[in-house]
């Protein structure tokens, strides 16, 4: 059935079935206020309202995509589905290297063994944002360019060397992903 | 018998003093979050992000202040629970979030935290500029009585509350205005958006410059700046609001941490010259720390008063 649907429709689908999911589990489940909430004759916003209209235009946009007779541009290739698979596996190394490093490298190198204690000490607050950010820029480079350079692994690495030099060494207080959630 | 009751004062002693060196040996195991629940910029996040200041300088601790705003303190309360236990995440909230706000949201008990230690009071009164001519909250009461619309400005759910009671018991029906903090509640009296409205203590100084009035004490007890206001019992209200601003932690959280965390910031704010000491003074009336029991039985009661609130809020 895939292989007769345009990738429009496929993105149509996705979107549909993504919002039918969101709209019918993850929001009851996830979100205890409605979309209007009444309390002690105050009337407010709830919770759920914001996620809600967001499903609702994601769902309208999948609903136009997906609608029969609409211009069904070409059909899905193997080379798109490559390109998409490469892309999560890229952000999904990226974002593991990011998350992961720094507790998987203070649990095997130093004494304290808890990365939480250490999320504000150098060089132990880098090593995920860096080598996660080179990663992921370098990887993103390298998947447009259609190779690995070191060129673009240079890249990858300054441009996440100037996110810290702006982000990071001039505020005492705020601190780099993923340290605040760790 | 002397023997033995010297003895069994020797251990009080000993353990008195063991308590109070483990509160001082305490040293968190990495850096503290503190999730404030108030917004950036605001008296209360100032006061909090002071106290972590002075903390830093004092214990050479490590404190990252972090706003996490929402359902009057019950979205930071949420947010301690997903930490671990040790002291290395607390907030500043107020003791209305363990109380009203925990019971009004069905959100569990005021044990969901861990009560570290208060910093603050409230100057909780009822506040309207000069210029109305209002002397009391009987002259309000009797406006709209006569038919004229007061709108009540209230920065929380508690005191929206408190305001209908006031309104209820003295068979007038106010128009009560929900707004986000004390300073909206000022922003609305001097705009002339609000007729009168609650202050915390934010209004302090306009109450010494003459422009501003209290007109009734929701304390329990008076005004340092008007103690002559009126009580609210004086008009057939049986309830307050005396909120405080707490520090709390998860709850179930190391008794060691607890107590450290309590002494190091007793220690700040006891210390001759501290300017967070001094910004509560102006701010909120000055520095009143509780801990211990004595804070948890407080919390207990004002969680056990809200039901009261509640129900007569709700006829």
């Amino acid at each position: 059935m895939l292989r007769s649907l345009s990738s429009s429709h496929i993105l149509g689908l996705v979107c549909i079935l993504a919002t039918v999911l969101a709209l019918a589990v993850w929001i009851p489940l996830d979100i205890e206020t409605g979309l209007i909430e009444k309390v002690r004759r105050q009337t407010s916003i709830g919770d759920s309202l914001l996620p809600t209209l967001a499903c609702g235009f994601v769902l309208l946009g999948g609903l136009f995509l997906f609608l029969p007779g609409k211009d069904s541009g070409e059909a899905l290739t193997g080379v798109n589905l490559r390109y998409l698979i490469l892309l999560l596996v890229i952000l999904a190394v990226a974002f593991a290297a990011m998350r992961w490093l720094g507790p998987v490298l203070v649990w095997a190198f130093t004494e304290e063994g808890v990365y939480r204690n250490l999320r504000d000490t150098a060089p132990w607050k880098y090593v995920g944002y860096i080598t996660g950010g080179t990663i992921l820029v370098s990887g993103l480079l390298a998947m447009v360019e259609g190779k690995v350079t070191v060129r673009g692994i240079v890249i990858g690495l300054i441009a996440t060397l100037a996110l810290i030099l702006v982000y990071d060494l001039p505020f005492d207080d705020l601190l780099l992903p993923p340290n605040g959630d760790v | 018998m002397k023997r033995l009751l010297g003895r069994v004062i020797a251990t009080a002693g000993l353990l008195a003093f063991s308590a109070s060196a483990m509160a001082e040996d305490w040293t968190p195991p990495g850096p503290i979050k503190l999730l404030i629940a108030f917004a950036a910029g605001g008296g209360a996040d100032t006061q909090a992000r002071m106290i972590a200041a002075e903390l830093e300088a004092a214990k050479g601790w490590k404190i990252i202040p972090e706003q996490a705003t929402g359902k009057g303190g019950l979205n930071a309360v949420k947010a301690l629970n997903a930490a671990p236990k040790d002291g290395t995440t607390i907030a500043m909230i107020v003791t209305e979030s363990l109380g009203y706000n925990m019971r009004a949201a069905n959100a569990g008990g005021p044990d969901a935290a861990t009560p570290i230690t208060t910093t603050a009071g409230s100057q909780m009164a009822v506040v309207a500029l000069t210029s109305k001519g209002y002397k009391t909250l009987g002259d309000v009461i009797e406006a709209a009585k006569g038919g004229e619309e007061i709108r009540f400005g209230a920065m929380s759910p508690a005191l929206g509350d408190l305001a209908y009671v006031i309104g209820k018991e003295n068979g007038v029906d106010f128009n009560i205005v929900q707004v986000k903090g004390g300073k909206a509640v000022m922003n609305g009296l001097n705009a002339g958006d609000l007729d009168v409205g609650f202050g915390a203590g934010i209004q302090a100084k306009a109450v010494a410059a003459g422009e501003m009035v209290e007109l009734a004490s929701a304390k329990s007890g008076s005004l340092p700046g008007t103690p002559d206001a009126p009580l609210l019992t004086e008009y057939g209200v049986e309830f307050t609001n005396d909120t405080m601003f707490l520090i709390a932690g998860p709850g179930g959280m190391d008794p060691a941490a607890r107590e450290g965390i309590a002494a190091a910031i007793a220690e700040v704010l006891n210390t001759e010259g501290s300017e967070a000491a001094g910004f509560i003074k102006k701010g909120f009336g000055g520095v009143d720390l509780r801990a211990g029991d004595e804070l948890a039985a407080f919390i207990q009661e004002g969680y056990d008063q809200a039901g009261g609130l509640l129900d007569a809020s709700a006829e």
